[in-house]
């Protein structure tokens, strides 16, 4: 989102200009199974049905047939501090295309990113482990004398 | 009876049964000549899970009255089934398919409806009727919209305004039941069936059934899991085998339907087709999983209620033609293509749903399925266009397995929207045609034949109804409970609400360990849903209500009010033999 309000026009004020709108919206991968011609998105919250749709329509021009949008409430977790917390809430919204319409939600890793991640903490375990071997025989000496 | 029980309160450590001996063997030889084996079951987790469900349609099945078998489909929620809601004024996009899936329906559209309607005589008769009625019929178009003014026309303190919508459906109501009234007092004359009619008109629709196949939602998998684990001993019964966690479900879905009228008569229409037990059209009928959300429906709980627009033991109990309203066709904005599916799906919905409360009276039931078919016919109309549907009930089963493997599948043929006038301008009513005119008159001349030879009622006894039922206290009773039911109010126990904060600190996150443990979640009770509708304390007696006979009784029996849910409590106390 490039602004936080929605910059209100004021009759004498410089045109308005907006670089980036305020508008998005992401495909995401369905909880569960649906038809062939259903899209699901998470969508900017002050998006409304017909925004979703003149956004399909107007822009990418995809054959809509019907939208629903639905707020939902975030998660609430646990935090590293052991506090409960309540992440953002956010808007659904369920497109449903033309009968003749198909798609399907191209084959991408959950959580992109994740093999690095976890190859690095395989390998910092190692090197601490290491570590460890070599100061079991040495107990109270600096790491000064290592070298 | 198929939900397991939960046990409330302390648990107590139940011996296995094997170890018990139940009766004392004989030391008498058996003679071996002619040994009995039990029947072979099928055997696996699934066999199993359908067998415990079949004791209760079993159950349901051997009560004596039409309202006790209704009133059982009730017995396992007290506060009502999680149904997916259909209404006929209300069809999303693209829903042919579903409906379809839903009925059990094979459809045909096309501009003949049915081999019944091209019968030679009726087809003479009515073009002699069109043509005779054709200038009364404009009389009538002309009556309803231009020269009869209604209360909504007059700016009244005590009146809402009324949307356009509504003063539509105003004008199609009376339109629709003017022109019935002109109808049948014409068409009697050539069709002497029409005298032994019953005309409803605004009728209460409403049907329930189970239906099948379809995905599980995350929670309800996520619960199937949590039973796998389960490892109190008391509700080994209810465990769960892991390879049923992603099986399909079954869901209850509640119709509810407002036809403009209906007609009723003593006797079902011939059929169209003769039922048959394996017809290769039902594996054409299309399957369709997805959760009822994801198909734009919603849930609510609510009672099981199948109403057909009278009550059990109604002698018309059979209908011959339905008109419904099309109006809501104005609200949707998916196109006239999607609008003609719209018409196609509420018809099977809402036929289907009139001719299984008809069933439901003559004793069959959404687990037991018809043994003859029943017929209805089905118009839809805005008082310009009309459509017309010849629907045959073939099969009501439609749970579990039965929703994709039934060998029987029911038909429905169908017609596209047809204009019975074009406009009215300057006082007169400008291209009516006479061949729609024609097809209404055709669906009052259909005659309904008594079945020769067929059991109508086969799961029901001698005395179907409650109100045959000899001991009064039971009669009166199930009657007003069954009434009670049907209403749809809520029962007198609220269901407990579980708060935002509750779910958030004590349910998913243990915050408050030390908090006093009173609600259903913290204890070891069932979940509400689990309740049964009997699961209530025993009401109490006052002295001024207990008879004479009662004072004969044991005190702790004539304290308590007797209960008579189906099946149960059929005979009057008896004073013990001393007294």
């Amino acid at each position: 989102m490039s602004t936080r309000w929605y910059p209100l026009y004021q009759k004498g004020n410089p045109q308005l200009r907006v670089f980036l709108p305020n508008f998005w919206m992401k495909v995401v991968k369905p909880q569960e199974v649906v038809p062939k011609n259903v899209v699901h998105f998470k969508v900017s919250n002050e998006m409304t049905e017909f925004d979703v749709r003149n956004y399909l329509t107007k822009i990418y021009k995809l054959p809509v047939a019907a939208v629903k949008v639905e707020m939902k409430n975030g998660n609430v977790v646990r935090s590293l501090k052991q506090h409960i917390i309540k992440e953002a809430d956010y808007k659904m919204a369920y497109v449903t295309m033309d009968k003749e319409f198909e798609f399907t939600f191209p084959d991408i890793p959950d959580r992109p990113g994740m093999d690095l991640y976890e190859k690095s903490i395989e390998q910092n375990k190692k090197e601490r482990a290491a570590l460890q071997r070599k100061y079991e025989k040495r107990p109270g000496l600096p790491t000064w004398f290592a070298y | 009876m198929s939900l397991i029980r939960f046990r409330c309160g302390r648990t107590r450590w139940v011996r296995p049964l094997s170890a018990v001996c139940l009766r004392r063997l004989s030391s008498a030889p058996s003679p071996a000549t002619d040994p009995q084996y039990p029947p072979i079951l099928e055997q696996g987790p699934l066999a199993e899970k359908l067998r415990r469900k079949k004791v209760w349609h079993d159950w349901l099945k051997s009560h004596e009255t039409v309202e006790e078998k209704l009133f059982e489909l009730n017995m396992p929620k007290y506060y009502g089934w999680n149904s997916v809601i259909l209404r006929d004024n209300a069809v999303p996009y693209n829903f042919v398919p579903w409906s379809q899936f839903a009925t059990r329906t094979h459809l045909e559209v096309g501009s003949e409806i049915s081999p019944l309607y091209s019968d030679p005589t009726i087809d003479s008769t009515a073009s002699e009727l069109a043509s005779q009625l054709k200038s009364e019929v404009e009389d009538i178009i002309l009556f309803e919209n231009e020269q009869f003014q209604r209360i909504h026309q007059f700016t009244l303190k005590n009146t809402k305004p009324k949307s356009e919508e509504e003063v539509k459906e105003i004008y199609t109501r009376s339109f629709i039941q003017h022109l019935n009234k002109v109808l049948l007092t014409t068409v009697v004359s050539s069709a002497k069936h029409l005298n032994l009619t019953t005309v409803v008109p605004d009728p209460r629709l409403d049907a329930f059934w189970f239906l099948g196949g379809i995905n599980p939602s995350a929670e309800k998998r996520k619960e199937r899991k949590a039973r796998t684990k389960m490892t109190n001993r008391n509700v080994r019964a209810s465990f769960l085998d892991p390879s049923l966690v992603d099986g399909p479900v079954n869901e209850t879905i509640q119709f509810y339907g407002k036809p403009i009228l209906q007609l009723q008569t003593r006797d079902p229409l011939p059929s169209a087709e003769n039922l048959l037990e394996n017809d290769e059209r039902s594996q054409r009928v299309p399957h369709v999983p997805y959760e009822p959300h994801v198909m734009y429906l919603e849930k609510e709980y609510c009672r099981a209620t199948t109403v057909p627009g009278f009550w059990p033991g109604e002698p018309h109990e059979f209908g011959i033609l339905s008109i419904h309203s099309s109006n809501f066709l104005d609200r949707r904005s998916f196109g006239p293509e999607d609008n003609i599916d719209a018409t196609h799906s509420v018809a099977m919905l809402s036929s289907f749903s009139w001719l299984l409360g008809q069933a439901c009276y003559q004793g069959f039931s959404t687990f037991h399925d018809v043994t003859y078919p029943l017929l209805t016919q089905t118009a839809f109309s805005n008082g310009r266009d009309w459509s017309f549907y010849l629907y045959q009930l073939n099969t009501t089963l439609l749970h579990t397995k039965n929703s994709t493997e039934n060998p029987r599948c029911n038909l429905c043929w169908g017609t596209k929207p047809m204009q019975l006038f074009q406009a009215i301008e300057g006082g007169r009513v400008i291209g009516l045609n006479e061949d729609v005119l024609k097809r209404i008159i055709k669906m009052y001349l259909l005659e309904p034949k008594e079945r020769h030879g067929v059991d109508k009622k086969p799961y029901l006894s001698d005395k179907p109804h409650v109100a045959d039922i000899d001991y009064e206290e039971r009669r009166v009773w199930l009657e007003s409970q069954y009434k009670f039911l049907t209403s749809n109010r809520p029962r007198v126990k609220p269901k407990p609400e579980v708060y935002a904060w509750e779910d958030i600190y004590k349910i998913k996150h243990n915050d408050m360990p030390r908090e006093k443990r009173t609600k259903w979640y913290a204890t070891q009770q069932p979940p509400p849903d689990c309740k049964r509708f009997d699961d209530h304390p025993r009401i109490h007696k006052p002295n001024a209500l207990r008879t004479e006979e009662d004072l004969k009784l044991p005190r702790q029996v004539r304290m308590w009010k007797r209960t008579f849910y189906p099946g149960t409590n059929k005979d009057p106390l008896k004073p013990p033999p001393g007294k």
